[in-house]
């Protein structure tokens, strides 16, 4: 009889459920930037991560599931109107709770705060670019967008947060 | 501490701290999404409720955007230049639609070369080449009838090189001769002939165009260095012959198209919130004043736009999908073509027509979502009867008048790589004859 074996090259669907355990915490990260809050990033983090499981059995064939959703995550974390429902949503469940949700401690508040008043596509590139310390490929590749694309986004970005950080700065010391 | 710097260690703390958040349990997924198929279910009924409400809407209202009705009719009789080879980037190649061979080469390519722009007279062809050392160079080349190509001349451009690449991407003014280009933190106009290179005192152009039958440049962009209002920035002119530089008073504009008779300029305004957002179009005489409104509606920015047709009568513009409510659909836009005739000057309104999206049949071979054509920028052909779609993975002809089957270039690449910050490039792409 003979005995079936996996080749060497592969490669196991992932569950789910090790999915979700493994990028769930990066996703949220990546939406605190871009949302300023965590508990609104965590309610933006498990609507990306309900649409991946919804879809399970397409996007885990992807080569890249977590480029996927962090697509969605970052899509929902820059759109006004989805956010703001989110922020609705999040701020009603934590009215709710005894104790409080810790915040993320950022030292570079006004650094993402600047990041939040870019244009939707260039904060996405930014947040993806430095807090996941993805190459321009790989933002591309998240994005699904041309890498020039991304290399011009970015360029955009690094000059107009270069104007308002210096603004903040002359602010402080004023 | 530097702006780079300033960011990494901002996006470790965030990573250091993101990496020790413990996942809820995955059951309060599972939930969630239940819950959702319910509450969509019932949205699904809404949405249907309000496209109807908004089908009728837009049947009665003048105003709101019809779509296309694809025919295969044949194109109209037209007085304008007709069209020939349409020059690809990588490698600078010449197509034709419809052709069933590849692409004729003009030069081979070495990954380098950017921005393909045909002379007014369709004779020459003008490309941006990087060198070594954050140097730049303009080629431009003869192009016969049947798409061979000879060096003509090489214009060097030294420290063009700003923080994205040393491409030039240059365009053609009227006359065939002086061509201008964005880059290294200037506006730059070189002499073909005789190689001469001016370096204008404006910073980042946001968008240039030159002003039809005219020796003028229209520049957006920073007037001095730290100018800059909300993204919007003031048009300049240009003039060649005297050097001369004056500002259009009272406008600031994110990008903006000449008419083709040159009287009037079509602009654009970056809307602060929520970001990406351009205003609806305005118009203003060349002079300056005579301000008026063409659309009011704002939309978000996708790409080139707006383009002014060779015949006068339509702009075109990209914008991202209205009804985009998918969250992977952003860059599926749609092309907005908006009546741009004077007959009613005193309550200007333009007419639009939009055309959807259009299904990338590459894509969709590939089982990737979005399967939709990206079109970086969009620009018309020298007749003013189809417009050209550069974007990912090729160009794509469009027919609007008659509105007709989209046909994809074979063999094709995008025109350029850079189409967000040299959104000026697209315009020439397309060979005019005589």
């Amino acid at each position: 009889m003979d005995v079936l074996t996996a080749p060497a090259d592969y490669v196991a669907t992932p569950t789910f459920e090790s999915f979700f355990a493994a990028e769930y915490g990066r996703v949220v990260g990546l939406a605190f930037v871009l949302c300023g809050r965590r508990v609104v990033a965590e309610e933006l983090a498990q609507d990306a991560f309900v649409q991946a499981y919804r879809r399970w059995s397409v996007v885990s064939g992807y080569d890249d599931p977590g480029a996927w959703v962090r697509r969605v995550a970052v899509n929902l974390a820059t759109s006004t109107l989805r956010r703001r429902s989110r922020e609705a949503r999040a701020l009603a469940r934590l009215a709710g709770r005894r104790t409080a949700h810790a915040e993320l401690v950022v030292t570079n508040e006004a650094f993402w705060e600047a990041v939040r008043r870019l244009p939707k596509r260039q904060a996405q590139c930014v947040a993806l670019r430095y807090v996941e310390d993805r190459s321009v490929a790989e933002v591309a590749a998240v994005l699904d967008i041309a890498e020039p694309t991304v290399r011009g986004y970015l360029h955009h970005a690094r000059a107009a947060l270069a104007v308002s950080l210096d603004l903040l700065l002359r602010e402080e010391e004023t | 501490m530097s702006l780079d710097q300033l960011a990494r260690n901002a996006g470790a703390e965030v990573r250091d701290q993101a990496a020790t958040i413990e996942p809820p349990a995955p059951r309060a997924i599972t939930r969630r999404s239940r819950r959702g198929r319910v509450a969509t279910g019932a949205a699904a009924i809404a949405v249907l409720a309000l496209a109807g409400a908004r089908l009728a809407v837009a049947l009665q209202d003048d105003t709101a955007p019809t779509r296309l009705q694809v025919t295969d009719d044949p194109a109209p009789p037209t007085t304008l230049p007709a069209n020939g080879w349409v020059a690809s980037f990588s490698s600078i190649g010449l197509e034709r639609f419809g052709a069933t061979s590849g692409p004729e080469e003009v030069l081979e390519g070495t990954g380098t070369q950017a921005c393909p722009a045909f002379s007014p007279d369709g004779e020459r062809l003008m490309f941006g080449r990087e060198d070594d050392g954050g140097d730049g160079s303009l080629e431009v080349v003869s192009v016969a009838e049947d798409g061979r190509a000879a060096p003509l001349s090489t214009i060097p451009l030294e420290d063009i090189e700003d923080s994205r690449q040393a491409i030039p991407c240059a365009i053609w003014a009227p006359d065939g001769r002086w061509a201008a280009l964005g880059g290294g933190g200037s506006v730059w106009v070189v002499d073909t002939e005789t190689a001469e290179v001016r370096q204008l005192p404006v910073y980042d152009a946001t968008d240039l165009e030159w002003r039809p039958g005219t020796d003028q440049l229209g520049i957006t962009g920073r007037a001095e260095p730290n100018h800059s209002v909300g993204g919007n920035n003031p048009i300049s002119i240009y003039t060649v012959s005297t050097g001369e530089i004056r500002t259009i008073d009272g406008v600031e504009a994110a990008e903006f198209t000449w008419s083709p008779d040159g009287t009037t300029i079509a602009y654009t305004q970056a809307v602060p919130e929520p970001g990406d957002t351009r205003s609806g179009i305005s118009l203003v005489d060349a002079d300056g004043t005579n301000r008026r409104t063409l659309t009011t509606d704002d939309w978000v920015e996708q790409g080139i736009g707006p383009v002014w047709s060779p015949r006068g009568d339509q702009i075109v513009y990209q914008r991202e999908r209205a009804d985009c409510t998918d969250p992977a659909c952003y860059e599926r836009s749609e092309v907005i073509l908006v009546t741009a005739t004077d007959d009613d000057p005193e309550n200007l309104i333009g007419t639009e027509r939009f055309i959807p999206p259009i299904p990338n049949d590459f894509y969709g071979e590939s089982g990737l979502d979005p399967q939709w054509w990206y079109a970086n920028s969009v620009t018309w052909s020298p007749d003013g009867t189809q417009l050209l779609y550069s974007g990912n993975p090729g160009l794509l002809r469009v027919p609007v008048d008659p509105p007709r089957r989209p046909i994809v270039l074979s063999g094709a690449s995008n025109l350029y790589t850079d189409y967000t910050t040299k959104p000026w490039v697209a315009l020439q792409a397309w060979q005019p004859v005589p």
